[in-house]
């Protein structure tokens, strides 16, 4: 049997319980270090980095500790009046990237009436191609990430009507592979971000039908390292990222019991940083909101009972999704 | 933000290192608002330019300061080929010095796709260069690669010098995923598949890419990336949906179903025609048992009939028509194919070949889980019916070699026991609507479409967690 020279050790070092209060310090913290360099070098994406940590701080049932006046001003702020779409920071450009994680935080605060609406749709729809891919902005960046961004965003506005779904669906099987996985673009290898990104457009336009589940399902189930990490691709290292692409993507297709829970909850604790509050991507490095939310997400589709249930598809809390209506396909097994 | 360690440092470490930080932070932030400035009162220069490629260089994904560049270079533009070609050109060596800071950015690496798409003669041989270099560097960046794949598709380059450079790439590291990725994308359009056949390739390519993977895992078997590709080859994979069960269910001549079970899950409209007596089953006549709008069953109704024998035609397309005789108040259920498309005999001699080198390979290097896994593979594709023993007691095997994913083992194990139940049911019983699938171990219910037809299922004593599969038993719901 071959080795896993690209696997972490997890040692007694390493957290074993879920450090709650910390995290929800971490997050509430860095929101108010606004002068830090780490702040400054992170503006390109922050209303994704916001997305992240409203998120967690919901999970972790302390989203009354954000300040949500602030965060709604700084929101509408970043509507561009021309596209409709949203910037990640103010002076920044509109992208889908940011105009879903605008969204997401809005119907999290319930606050879509603050913007204008039909000028996001507007936005999303206009940036849909020939092939029924989308394009992140008018630079014309394609990638199936964007399209997830596309649907992700109309099924939360629930106006889905406004593009082409049975074009955007099969422009993502057309970036399917031989492993079943899915990739950035036609002809791009699988990896786990991606592959959720897939599996979600089909499951919010109920097209799940086309994944081979035991096919994909194996090939996600091998990403987890003897650590209990899971990978992105095969002979990569573990990252707690992962954690959420690929746990979501096995819920999605009903499987998530392919993988060993026991095992992947202890490498995900592993990955808190016992001083600072947050996660890393792997034990011992440095924590990030990114890495937070989706080792809080990872925690909370396996169960963890303090953490507030997640819905795999939105990786927004599932009662927040209860409150609009909005449902999934879950594939059998 | 990935792969950042954590250092400890002394008070005085970390006091030095947030000095530094600060001055960088403010060289940043100025920087950045001379560019918003610059870019608010619509002044594209080279001043803009030079700011721009200095924040690029510390933080290559901020996308707003390359649409900056784009903008500025789009207004620089003359009519002139030889200035063009040199601001171009100049751009390349931006996203090159970014590529340098972070060799996985999307921002420089669109920007790239940007800029040769923008040069009146691209240089795309250069670019192919590049690529390698890249590659070379780190064989695995998926955004090189999809570049070279940008770039292939624009150049004079073709599918078959690019499986040349994918054999080399694999030739120098066995591991390398992503040239075999690459290799499985290639080969269907080097060698395009016959219609209607279940492989990726024609048979003799097949053949020949199965006899070099079988060398390539003789050569490491630990290796994890040819085996992948190796299943690949192995697994059938069926284009259109079949139909594989009708069913004729009835309690009497007032109450007859028809139901049709398929190999894929299909629209309603995508149902064959079929007629009973002659006279056409109208489309929108057929429901799915939980309205579900793509469905393995379909199931209609059939108007009063009266009593003796009644005909049933189906339709696949001009030239395939099959027919069954039914009796109203007698159910019976006529398989219409096998479970699986048949294999030919080649490709079935060369997977025996395959199988004897994995058992070799097993006796020579016993409990590789990924030898083991293919013979479960291999021999599932040649007949899991008559493999059956063998195949659990691999997956076994597998189950006590690779403990983290003994529940996908159980699974497969499950779906083996039920697709071995499924043939048999069609081999030795004839209008049987009895199952029994009871003190199975069963984790899960694998083609629970197959079990539509049946009157009655015994499920009794298994390890089952979930029935939600059995909304398609049609058959049991009928008194």
């Amino acid at each position: 049997m071959g080795s896993h020279p690209k696997d972490v050790v997890i040692t007694d070092e390493h957290p074993k319980t879920l450090l709650y209060q910390k995290h929800a310090d971490y997050i509430v913290g860095y929101s108010k270090k606004k002068d830090d360099y780490e702040f400054t070098m992170t503006e390109h994406f922050r209303m994704s980095g916001m997305y992240w940590g409203i998120t967690a701080l919901d999970l972790l049932n302390q989203l009354d500790r954000m300040d949500s006046t602030e965060i709604l001003d700084f929101i509408c702020k970043c509507q561009d009046k021309g596209s409709g779409g949203f910037s990640p920071s103010i002076g920044h450009d509109a992208h889908l990237l940011y105009t879903l994680s605008a969204v997401q935080i809005l119907v999290i605060l319930e606050a879509l009436d603050k913007v204008d609406v039909e000028a996001i749709v507007k936005y999303v729809a206009g940036l849909q191609n020939e092939d029924g891919s989308f394009s992140g902005d008018q630079w014309g960046e394609v990638d199936t990430r964007f399209s997830f961004c596309a649907v992700n965003t109309l099924a939360l506005l629930k106006r889905l009507d406004a593009i082409n779904t049975e074009k955007a669906v099969e422009f993502v099987m057309r970036c399917q592979n031989v492993d079943g996985g899915f990739g950035t673009r036609p002809g791009s290898e699988s990896h786990a971000g991606q592959i959720y990104c897939c599996v979600g457009l089909l499951s919010i336009t109920g097209q799940l039908h086309r994944v081979n589940g035991d096919l994909l399902g194996w090939w996600l189930c091998e990403r987890q390292l003897p650590s209990g990490g899971l990978n992105g691709r095969p002979e990569k290292l573990p990252d707690v990222c992962y954690s959420w692409w690929v746990l979501a993507s096995l819920t999605m297709l009903g499987r998530l019991h392919w993988i060993n829970a026991d095992k992947m909850r202890v490498f995900i604790l592993a990955t808190q940083d016992a001083e600072t509050g947050g996660f890393t991507d792997r034990p011992g490095d440095m924590v990030d909101l990114y890495h937070t939310l989706f080792g809080l997400a990872g925690l909370s589709l396996l169960g963890e009972s303090s953490l507030k249930p997640i819905n795999p598809v939105f990786c927004m809390p599932q009662y927040v999704l209860d409150r609009i209506s909005v449902t999934v396909q879950i594939m059998s097994t | 933000m990935h792969g950042r360690l954590k250092i400890k440092t002394t008070a005085e470490q970390a006091a030095e290192k947030q000095k530094e930080r600060e001055e960088k932070r403010k060289l940043y932030l100025g920087g950045l608002t001379k560019a918003f400035d610059k870019r608010s009162t619509g002044t594209y220069d080279e001043e803009g330019l030079k700011v721009t490629a200095q924040l690029l260089m510390a933080n290559p994904d901020a996308a707003t300061l390359w649409n900056f560049r784009r903008e500025i270079i789009l207004a620089m533009k003359s009519d002139d080929h030889e200035s063009w070609d040199k601001l171009l050109q100049g751009e390349l060596s931006v996203v090159e010095n970014c590529l340098m800071k972070n060799h996985k950015s999307y921002g420089a690496w669109h920007h790239r796709c940007w800029v040769m798409e923008n040069f009146p003669n691209p240089p795309w041989d250069k670019e192919l260069a590049l690529c390698d270099k890249y590659l070379k560097a780190d064989e695995r960046n998926f955004h090189c690669w999809d570049y070279r794949r940008f770039v292939v598709a624009r150049s004079s380059k073709q599918p078959e010098d690019e499986l040349k450079t994918s054999q080399q790439l694999i030739e120098r590291n066995l591991s390398n995923y992503s040239a075999w990725h690459y290799r499985s994308k290639l080969l269907p359009l080097v060698y395009p598949p016959l219609p209607d056949t279940p492989h990726p390739v024609p048979e003799n390519t097949l053949i020949k890419e199965l006899q070099t993977v079988v060398e390539a895992v003789f050569t490491d078997p630990s290796d994890q990336s040819p085996w992948f590709f190796l299943r690949w080859l192995v697994n059938r994979q069926e284009k259109n949906p079949r139909l594989l069960q009708t069913g004729f269910i009835s309690s009497g001549t007032k109450d007859s179903l028809l139901v049709c079970v398929f190999s894929k899950p299909l629209m309603q409209q995508n149902i064959p025609q079929i007629s009973v007596d002659d006279e056409d089953v109208g489309n929108n006549e057929w429901h799915a048992p939980d309205n579900e709008t793509y469905s393995y069953v379909w199931v209609v109704q059939l108007k009063e009939l009266s009593e003796g024998e009644h005909s049933i035609a189906i339709s696949f397309n001009s030239s395939t028509k099959k027919s069954l005789t039914v009796s109203p108040g007698k159910t019976s259920v006529a398989w219409m194919t096998e479970l699986e498309e048949e294999l030919t005999g080649l490709t079935r001699s060369t997977l025996e070949e395959v199988k004897q080198n994995c058992i070799t390979l097993d006796e020579l290097d016993p409990g590789n889980k990924w030898v083991l896994l293919t013979i479960v593979d291999v021999m599932w594709a040649l007949d899991s019916y008559s493999h059956q023993a063998k195949i659990s007691s691999y997956l076994s095997q597998l189950q006590d070699l690779d403990p983290l994913r003994t529940k996908y083992y159980a699974d497969m194990k499950s779906k083996l026991s039920m697709e071995t139940a499924l043939k048999k049911h069609r081999l030795t019983t004839e209008n049987d609507d009895q199952f029994k699938l009871n003190e199975r171990r069963l984790t899960r219910i694998a083609y629970s479409h197959l079990l539509a037809c049946s009157k009655s299922v015994d499920l009794s004593c298994n390890e089952l967690s979930s029935i939600q599969p059995l909304k398609s038993l049609v058959a049991c719901a009928c008194s």
